[in-house]
Order: C-alpha cells, then sequence, then structure tokens
C-alpha cells in the first residue's frame, strides 16, 4: 500500500536527516545510521527504532524505495526517489528562508518593532 | 547489562510490532543490534525500540479494519479506533456504576441476613432484596 502524499513540512529531524544521507548515495539501514552520525559529527544518533519507523514512513509516502537485495547475503538498500529529492528541496528552501530571516532579525538589521 | 540479556530483551521487543511491520523491518533491525548496542549503548537503543514499537502499535490500531469480502475474507481482528474508544466507554460506564452501589452501604449490608426460626435452621441464611423504588422486602429462599 503505497500512499503518495503532498509535502508535508516541516518534516521531522529525522526524517530530514536520513532523506539528506540518501540525496548522497543509496545505504542499508546500518549505513543511514552511520552516515547520518558522520554528517553531524555525532551530535544526531538515530536508533534502529526511529529509522525504521521513518523509513516506513517515507517509503508509504513513496519519497524512498526499497531495493530488493541480488543474493541473500547483500543487504537492502534504500534509495531517494524523484518525489523525495523533491520534498527534500522544498524543506531545504524552507528552512533557507528561516535560517535568512532570522540571520537578519539577530543582526538588527530589521527590527520587529520599529521605535 | 551482559550482551545476551540486552539481545533477548531486544528480541522480545521486536516481537511487540505488528506483524507487517516486523516481517518488512524485524531481520534487518535485529541484525543491526549489535553495531548499534557498541556505538550507541544497549539502554538507549532498546528504550529507542520500545518507544517505536509503541508508536507502530497506535498507528496499526488507528488503521480501519478491513472489509470483509463477499465470497472470501481472512479470519482476524484488528482493532480499530472507534471499537478501543468503545470498549474504554463501557470500561468506564461498569467502573462507574459499580462505585454508585458502593455508595448505598446500607443496600449492601442487608442483601443478607442471617435467619433462625423454626422453619430455617440457625446457620443457614436467607436472601433479602430490597426494592429501592418501591421501599418494600422481598424475601428469596
Amino acid at each position: 500500500m503505497q500512499r503518495k502524499s503532498k509535502i508535508a513540512s516541516p518534516l521531522s529531524p529525522a526524517a530530514l536527516q536520513i532523506l539528506a544521507v540518501l540525496a548522497v548515495e543509496d545505504l542499508h539501514g546500518y549505513g543511514i545510521i552511520q552516515a547520518v552520525s558522520a554528517q553531524s559529527q555525532g551530535r544526531i544518533r538515530i536508533g534502529p527504532g526511529t529509522l525504521y519507523d521513518n523509513l516506513k514512513r517515507l517509503m508509504e509516502q513513496g519519497w524512498v524505495r526499497d531495493l530488493k537485495p541480488a543474493s541473500e547475503d547483500d543487504k537492502r538498500l534504500y534509495r531517494l526517489t524523484a518525489s523525495g529529492k523533491a520534498a527534500l528541496a522544498h524543506e531545504i528552501g524552507r528552512l533557507d528562508d528561516l535560517v535568512r530571516q532570522t540571520r537578519r532579525y539577530l543582526k538588527g538589521m530589521e527590527p520587529r518593532r520599529a521605535e | 547489562m551482559t550482551g545476551s540479556i540486552s539481545r533477548k530483551l531486544y528480541r522480545r521487543i521486536l516481537q511487540l510490532y505488528p506483524a507487517p511491520f516486523r516481517h518488512e523491518f524485524g531481520d534487518e533491525m535485529l541484525s543491526m543490534f549489535e553495531d548499534c548496542k557498541s556505538a550507541q549503548g544497549s539502554w538507549l537503543v532498546l528504550a529507542d525500540v520500545l518507544l517505536s514499537a509503541a508508536k507502530q502499535q497506535i498507528h496499526y490500531l488507528s488503521i480501519p479494519a478491513p472489509k470483509s469480502a463477499p465470497l472470501y475474507s481472512e479470519i482476524g481482528w484488528s482493532p480499530n479506533l472507534a471499537r478501543i474508544l468503545a470498549v474504554a466507554v463501557f470500561g468506564v460506564v461498569l467502573i462507574a456504576s459499580a462505585f454508585v452501589e458502593r455508595k448505598k452501604p446500607e443496600a449492601r449490608e442487608l442483601w443478607t441476613r442471617p435467619c433462625g426460626g423454626s422453619r430455617i435452621g440457625a446457620n443457614q441464611t436467607t436472601a433479602w432484596a430490597i426494592h429501592f423504588d418501591s421501599g418494600s422486602w422481598r424475601h428469596h429462599e
């Protein structure tokens, strides 16, 4: 059962991290955990439960798909789909806007209340 | 926690996942346990998986039960949220009614009373029912 949905923003931090590492390359389950940890310099560590919760949801949304292993010894890989890339780009754009706007406020360039 | 105990516990927790989820990801989750444990610590991994199993159970319980096909339907029961709520409401009503009963101690005390006399033996009891509507007594032997 695949439920293609619109881009639900904002994504959870774990889902965003998973999509981000899958944008680089196809990875198996533990590879995703390692890549997330490496990408965040060890600040974000996701456990197996969080990983597969999110993978299941992302697969249902059609943003990630699994590649069946060629042999029994191979591990199942996960790949970002085209709609997954679009969702990731949308979320990154949203975060980018947020960061730029907040940075402006923090620098005092655009105060909230004109005095 | 020793390795074998935490692994056993991990297996047990994996059994708590809904069957479709377990069939799809159970083997992978089991195979990565040792790696995750050495990187994150067994307590964190177990807590993460336990929380995830609870989330998945809630998720699957909220999915409505499939409608049965006219010629073929699988025997199975997947409770949906409405059923769970109905059972919960029924339970609350049941408990509330028991609580209301307890608020009438005089009725409970008078429900049975020892009875002596020639017709019934001294050690026997006879049931007396009090009817609150009419205030009358009825005797049941």
